[in-house]
């Protein structure tokens, strides 16, 4: 006993020295090993005794006599981690909760995609049955919505679209395009597409709830062209109107989660004022429709939306 | 008779092979519009001063409109659809020679057509249609 207590003696000096000393024991971690509680060494700026003196005593059971005091001193040891680990449990529910959460009104940066099928209606110029079905069959169009939301309910942007499709519903062409030779080979190719792009704004009805309906107004260019590439006679030839949609009139329903999606349907009225015809290597030729006449693209689908 | 048979029945499959395949659409045609063309050209005395040829379009809407300078005072507005070819003549006086039009069937049948014009300089020039461009004058 007197050997641990003069031991223990030593050690408490030692302690104590280190504590105090700022160069030496002004970190937790410089503390030795042997003295368990550092919080309580760290935290007697002062030279207490009555904290200082258990760590006296736990170096003692190291040097001599290792079975008798250990036993006590290192059961209180354990208790303090459970405490620690116990807050992160109640940080689980927290981040559960947005997955089917509906997302509060959108606002900045908003694009969406819309698909779907492209139906042709009206005349494409004023000339006798030159209807826009006539021209081009339906397509299929992919849009791109690319703009900013604002005051909860509005979408100010620019759109994007262009579709593929066959030419359209014309005899002659019909016949012209079709290939009966059996070489198997594709002696002739006959396609159309069309492109739109312009400003649009949308109003949504509910932007905050999980359906919101909404209805849009856009203005732009457009074009559409046909083509034939006769490959067995070394021919071509390709029909590119172009003009401006008065009004892309559209509307339709999102279904808001993280990403919302949901159908929408569009109407794009507009004219064509121009119309280049390619003859392959027989020339380019321009010219300025005089005799206009209005047309519609009948479009939906189903449109994606990223920030809804 | 076996042999007979034999005979009987390759021959059925013969005409069998035959049929199916004529039904089945075993054309010779690979496809491809027919174009009409349009061919202009002026002449003064048996010398021949400048041609064109266009091609009519097939695709709908497609249309070509061209203006081609014959001679000194003499030009041509020449207008194509695919149903038809329209030829303006510009500098001449002769009322049945400043417009003509030519439906589509009658260029793809073959046409040709010399006009006696007179420009407003006073010069005579004999101004030809014809379609195909090639077309023998």
């Amino acid at each position: 006993m007197q050997r641990s207590n003069g031991r223990g003696v030593v050690w408490w000096t030692a302690v104590t020295l280190f504590a105090t000393t700022p160069a030496l024991g002004a970190q937790p971690g410089a503390a030795p090993p042997g003295s368990t509680p550092p919080p309580s060494v760290v935290d007697s700026a002062a030279p207490a005794a009555p904290p200082a003196l258990p760590p006296a005593e736990a170096p003692a059971p190291a040097s001599s006599e290792p079975e008798a005091p250990p036993p006590p001193v290192a059961p209180p040891e354990p208790p303090p981690p459970p405490p620690v680990t116990t807050p992160p449990a109640p940080a689980a529910p927290v981040a559960q909760a947005p997955l089917n959460a509906v997302p509060p009104a959108a606002s900045g940066f908003q694009v969406a995609f819309r698909t779907g099928m492209l139906f042709p209606f009206g005349k494409a110029s004023g000339a006798p049955g030159d209807t826009l079905g006539r021209r081009y069959a339906w397509q299929i169009p992919i849009v791109i919505d690319l703009g900013g939301r604002f005051a909860r309910s509005f979408f100010l942007g620019g759109y994007f679209g262009f579709g593929v499709g066959a030419t359209g519903g014309d005899k002659r062409v019909d016949a012209a395009c079709t290939d009966n030779d059996d070489n198997g080979q594709n002696d002739i190719v006959c396609a159309a597409a069309s492109f739109r792009l312009g400003l649009e704004m949308q109003y949504s009805f509910q932007p905050d709830q999980h359906y919101n309906p909404w209805v849009g107004y856009g203005i732009g260019i457009e074009g559409s062209s046909a083509s034939l590439d006769d490959k067995y006679h070394k021919l071509q030839e390709s029909v590119t109107s172009s003009g401006v949609t008065y009004a892309q009139l559209s509307a339709g329903l999102d279904i808001r989660q993280k990403v919302g999606f949901g159908p929408f349907l569009e109407v794009a009225l507009g004219q064509f004022n121009r119309t280049t015809t390619d003859m392959g290597g027989r020339g380019k030729y321009e010219y300025k429709i005089d005799d206009r006449a209005l047309h519609a693209w009948v479009m939906f689908g189903v449109r994606v939306v990223v920030n809804p | 008779m076996r042999p007979v048979l034999l005979a009987r029945h390759v021959r059925a499959l013969l005409v069998l092979t035959a049929t199916t395949a004529l039904a089945a659409g075993c054309g010779e045609s690979p496809g491809g519009p027919r174009y009409a063309e349009l061919g202009i050209g002026v002449s003064a005395g048996t010398a021949l001063l400048t041609s064109a040829c266009l091609p009519l379009p097939v695709l709908p809407g497609g249309t070509i409109q061209k203006d081609i300078g014959l001679a000194p005072a003499l030009s041509a507005h020449v207008f194509l659809v695919r149903d038809y070819a329209e030829v303006s003549l510009e500098g001449t006086n002769d009322p049945y020679a400043s417009h003509v039009e030519l439906p589509l069937q009658t260029l793809l049948a073959g046409y040709v057509q010399d006009l006696d014009v007179t420009a407003v300089d006073g010069r005579s020039y004999v101004v030809t249609l014809s379609s195909p461009c090639n077309a023998p004058m």
